[in-house]
Order: C-alpha cells, then structure tokens, then sequence
C-alpha cells in the first residue's frame, strides 16, 4: 500500500468517525446542518452550486 | 468534448433551476446569513454549551475540508504515482460504466437538492 493510500484511508476515517459522532452527539452540527445552513441564503446556496459544479467537472470532465 | 458539453449543460440546468425555484424563497438574506456564519465560527451563540459545541464542530468540518483539498494539492503537486490525488481514486470508480452511472446520479441528486432544497414556503395566494 503506497504512502498517498494511507493518507487518503486515514483522512477517510477521519470523516467517516466524524460523521458517526455528530450523528449521535445532538449538539455537534451534522452535515445536514451544515448543508442547510449554507442553502439559507442566495450567497450561501450560489457557493454550495459552485463547489458541487466544480467537483462535477472534476469528475467527469477530467476523465471523459 | 461531448462529455464536456454534457456537464456544463447538467450545471447550467440545474443554476436555472435554482433561480427559478428559489425567487422570494430564501430564509434569509445574503448578508445576514455570511455575519451569521462569521459569528457561529467565533462562537457567538446565546448558550455557553451551544457556543463551544458550534464553534467545535464547525472548526473540526473545516479542518477536515482542509486535510483532503491540501493533501489532493500536495498528491497533485508530487505528480507520483504513489501520491494518488483524490480524482485518480475516483477515475478508479468511474472508469467502469456502473461506477460512473452511480457517480453521476449521486452528484445529480446532490445539485438538485442544492437547488431547490431548504426553502421557505411559498406565501399563500389571496383568494
């Protein structure tokens, strides 16, 4: 497994641990939260479509 | 070229789609909303608990958004083919018809949430 491997496994469990600890801990903003909080707003949603737009291109314009 | 085209047209739908939707709906406005995200990230909420639970959370989201987009920087900066960057570990999915159709349908219920998700209601017509 080469070094890139580890890294990108451990930030993926980083999220993933993430995720399930704002899943059971009410307090702590999930990403839903998070994800609504940036549709609350044109500025908030017009940032979300970018990224999402961007990430789209990423995948499948890259490597048609 | 075609794959290229197909995409823009994806988003460019989907922009329109959000305009059109969302005209009068927004829950508040632009403004507002980026002081009241400047505030949440100081931790400037009305509960002492809430406070630090919301500013923990929001830096941990932050940080963990950092990690990924500078270690895909840092992959893609090496150029070696053990420093995969995030998009070669996807092109390992998308690579095969059904992994790309999954991929696609995701990122294409993801825009359209993003779209037209989390609005306020439509004000009732007078009759």
């Amino acid at each position: 497994m080469t070094v890139g491997a580890v890294v990108w496994i451990a930030i993926g469990g980083a999220w993933a641990a993430w995720l399930v600890t704002t899943t059971l801990v009410r307090r702590l903003p999930g990403v839903d939260s998070v994800v609504r909080s940036f549709l609350g707003s044109w500025l908030g949603r017009i940032v979300a479509l970018a990224a999402w737009a961007e990430a789209g291109w990423h995948l499948f314009g890259q490597r048609p | 070229m075609a794959s290229h085209a197909s995409i823009l047209a994806v988003v460019a739908v989907v922009l329109t789609l959000a305009l059109v939707s969302g005209r009068g709906r927004q829950r508040e406005r632009s403004r507002t909303w980026a002081r009241d995200a400047a505030r949440a990230l100081r931790g400037v909420t009305s509960a002492a608990r809430d406070r630090n639970a919301a500013f923990a959370g929001a830096l941990v989201w932050v940080l963990l958004v950092v990690a990924a987009v500078a270690w895909d920087a840092v992959s893609f900066a090496a150029q070696r083919h053990s420093l995969p960057t995030l998009s070669r570990l996807f092109g390992d999915v998308t690579d095969h018809d059904w992994g790309r159709a999954i991929v696609f349908a995701a990122w294409l219920v993801l825009g359209l949430y993003l779209a037209t998700g989390s609005r306020r209601s439509p004000p009732e017509e007078e009759s």
